[in-house]
């Protein structure tokens, strides 16, 4: 059993005086639980999902990940120990998809160069884009560059994972296999959450259903 | 006596001097008075460099000649670069005043050029009132020719150029100093030179003020030299020694025996323009040691200013992005003020004007910190524009793997800005590389500065001005290969069909 990951009214407004874009936002995903956000696109599901990652301030709440607190103080608690899959992947254009996975876990963790190395080639095994771990991004399919993302994210094992809009950048023909990839990550345990607008892709991977209205959820 | 007295004199300057007698001189200025040899130009000679060397001679010291742009001559000697200015300084009230002046060593008339068969052209001095009238920059001519309402064109490159312009028809005549006339003028078969009398001008050496002994010393060594004829000599070998020169020294010419041998070493070697085939095969590759010295310091400054201006400029651009408020603000303020101010005038203030403040730069320091601290406000912006081309969602994307903002800088947005940066910073290293030029006003005699040295005294601008064109264009080629070359590199990753 892996810590639960604990939102709890989360608030944030991009200007002082501007509508709120989170409202209180309140949230638990358990171990191995897959939480989906449904919404429109452009009220505010992205800003979500940077707020539970540290990427940017809010005004009131905590984001919790066990002992690990972010609060409006310490926003930035929690970089480093949650993955984002990102909707474009942004994956790094000057280095290969093994450099792009290796990285993190060279400069940050200071992990050994053929230790990380040999645990990487075993993520890449396991997504199967062994074959592409000397290839640069600009090359790859939608699909292979998700499955880069993913690789990248998890070669820290991240306390969580977020999703933001899995399919927006993929043929509707791969849907399917995102399905594949979301179970399996929740299969070891990890905690995730998925933003996305469409809400067969929320039926399909989400263990629980929530929609996105007003700044709040509502199941 | 004299010479006795003259002697422990120069005992006692040796020591302070370090046995050297350095003096400032431009030899672009030309002949007969400091140039490069025109038949050897690893050789400087002329009247100036022979009684500096005699008056070395008298004082026990080691002549070292000193080279610097005219206007700067006087500046070089408040600096303490040089300790005597001896180069056809004119003695002036506001020079006696300033400096310590010894006693003149030549007199002679202005002369007046004119083109020959103009009947238009300006034949008197009041005939100059409104006419276009070209001499030197801050000479008694230029001075003469003002009060006289004339329209001065002056020519920092040298006499020979003032001459070119006349012969062209761009100015109706040219008034210098008579050994000017004599050396320049009298080359030019379609140029008169005038009888009028038009004033009369007097060399002195110049000392700084605070140095009495040195100009003592000086004028009891150039009394030496008058009273045993070797003053005299060396105007007669230059074909210099004039009417007014024996009325203000008071003592006899040179004997008959002394012929102008320099002025006819000279009329040979300059009076007759060979083909430019003949020069390209037999003079230019006689220059070529000379001009390379020149094209390795151009590319040795070159190479170290953009080195620094490399450095001060990802700090300049890291400072204005990523900074607190104060050292963004800094930064700003950097880059407006340098970009918005003449490189010349950097270069003066750092290498003339600081030391009032009492920092004396090396030349070589002074012309690389100008350079170098100038074009990083070009990089810093160059450098700015690289990281801004990187989508903020790039930094995010390393930021939440765990990097610092330092580490995310470094190994996620520098690499691909690297690429942006690249053709701009490789264009602007040939400019500094062209720009480097104008560190000759610091005394540095780097390639255009040996070019113009040269052409001077070779009366060669054009075909030399070929020869050292294309030694510019291969000091700059191999760069912009290598940056072409280093920019395939860096954008392999974005090739398609990379993978393997």
């Amino acid at each position: 059993m892996r810590d639960a990951l604990a939102i709890r009214s989360l608030s944030k407004r991009h200007r002082a005086e501007g509508p709120p874009i989170l409202n209180g936002v309140s949230l638990d995903v358990a171990s191995g639980e897959v939480a989906v956000v449904v919404g429109p696109s452009g009220i505010g599901k992205s800003t979500l999902l940077r707020c539970v990652a540290g990427l940017t301030r809010f005004e009131g709440g905590t984001v919790q990940l066990g002992s690990r607190k972010a609060t409006p103080e310490s926003p930035e608690a929690l970089l480093g120990s949650i993955g984002i899959v990102f909707q474009g992947f942004e994956l790094f254009p000057h280095l290969t998809v093994r450099a792009n996975c290796l990285l993190a876990p060279r400069v940050v963790r200071h992990e050994p160069a053929s230790d990380a190395r040999t645990r990487i080639d075993g993520l890449l095994d396991q997504l199967h884009i062994a074959d592409l771990a000397e290839a640069f991004p600009a090359t790859l399919s939608g699909g292979q560059q998700q499955r880069v993302a993913i690789a990248r994210a998890l070669a820290m094992s991240p306390a969580a994972l977020l999703w933001d809009e899995p399919t927006s950048a993929l043929d509707p023909a791969l849907r399917a296999s995102v399905t594949a990839l979301v179970r399996s990550v929740a299969d070891s345990g990890i905690p995730q959450l998925v933003v996305t607008h469409d809400v067969e892709v929320a039926q399909s991977v989400g263990t629980r259903i929530y929609r996105f209205v007003n700044g709040q959820l509502t199941g | 006596m004299l010479v006795a007295a003259v002697e422990v004199q120069g005992s006692e300057l040796s020591s302070r001097l370090h046995g050297e007698l350095r003096w400032g001189a431009d030899a672009q200025g030309g002949a007969p008075y400091v140039f490069d040899d025109p038949t050897d130009p690893r050789r400087l000679i002329g009247f100036e460099v022979e009684l500096a060397d005699a008056l070395a001679g008298r004082l026990g010291l080691k002549p070292r000649p000193v080279q610097g742009a005219w206007e700067q001559l006087l500046s070089l000697l408040e600096r303490g670069d040089v300790d005597v200015v001896l180069n056809g300084l004119e003695e002036t009230s506001d020079r006696q005043r300033l400096y310590g002046l010894t006693r003149p060593y030549y007199a002679g008339p202005l002369k007046l050029l004119v083109r020959k068969g103009d009947t238009q052209a300006p034949r008197s001095h009041e005939a100059l009132a409104g006419r276009r009238v070209g001499t030197l920059p801050g000479t008694l001519a230029d001075r003469l020719l003002r009060a006289a309402g004339a329209d001065v064109k002056t020519y920092d490159g040298g006499s020979d150029d003032a001459l070119r312009d006349l012969h062209l028809g761009r100015t109706d005549a040219v008034l210098v100093d008579e050994p000017i006339a004599l050396y320049y003028g009298a080359l030019e078969p379609d140029l008169d030179i005038l009888d009028s009398p038009m004033g009369e001008v007097r060399y002195v050496a110049a000392v700084r003020a605070s140095d009495p002994e040195l100009k003592t010393a000086l004028d009891g060594a150039l009394a030496a030299l008058e009273a045993d004829g070797t003053l005299a000599r060396i105007l007669g070998r230059w074909r210099l020694w004039t009417p007014e020169t024996a009325a203000l020294l008071g003592v006899p010419g040179p004997p008959a025996s002394v012929l102008p041998e320099a002025w006819l070493e000279w009329e040979a070697a300059a009076g007759v323009r060979p083909t430019f085939w003949s020069r390209l095969i037999h003079r230019y590759p006689a220059f070529l040691p000379l001009l390379l010295r020149g094209a390795g310091l151009t590319l040795l400054l070159s190479v170290t200013s953009m080195a620094l201006a490399l450095v001060v400029g990802a700090a300049l651009a890291l400072a204005r992005l990523y900074g607190p408020p104060p050292l963004q603000w800094l930064a700003v303020g950097y880059i407006e003020v340098v970009r918005g101010t003449p490189l010349l005038l950097q270069l003066i203030v750092l290498y003339f004007g600081l030391p009032e403040l009492g920092i004396k730069l090396h030349p070589f320091v002074a012309g690389w910190l100008a350079l170098g601290l100038n074009y990083a406000s070009a990089e810093a912006e160059n450098d700015r524009a690289g990281l801004l081309s990187i989508p903020a969602s790039q930094l995010e994307a390393a930021r939440v793997l765990g990097l610092s903002r330092w580490q995310a800088l470094r190994y996620v947005v520098a690499p691909p800005a690297l690429r942006v940066v690249l053709p701009p910073a490789t264009n602007d290293f040939i400019a500094l590389l062209k720009d480097s030029s104008l560190v000759s006003v610091v005394t540095l005699a780097e390639l255009t500065r040996t070019y113009q040295g040269l052409a001077s005294a070779t009366r060669d601008h054009l075909g030399l001005g070929l020869v050292v064109g294309v030694l510019y264009l291969l000091l700059g080629l191999p760069f912009a290969r290598l940056a072409r070359r280093l920019e395939a590199q860096l954008g392999a990753h974005l090739a398609t069909g990379a993978r393997r």
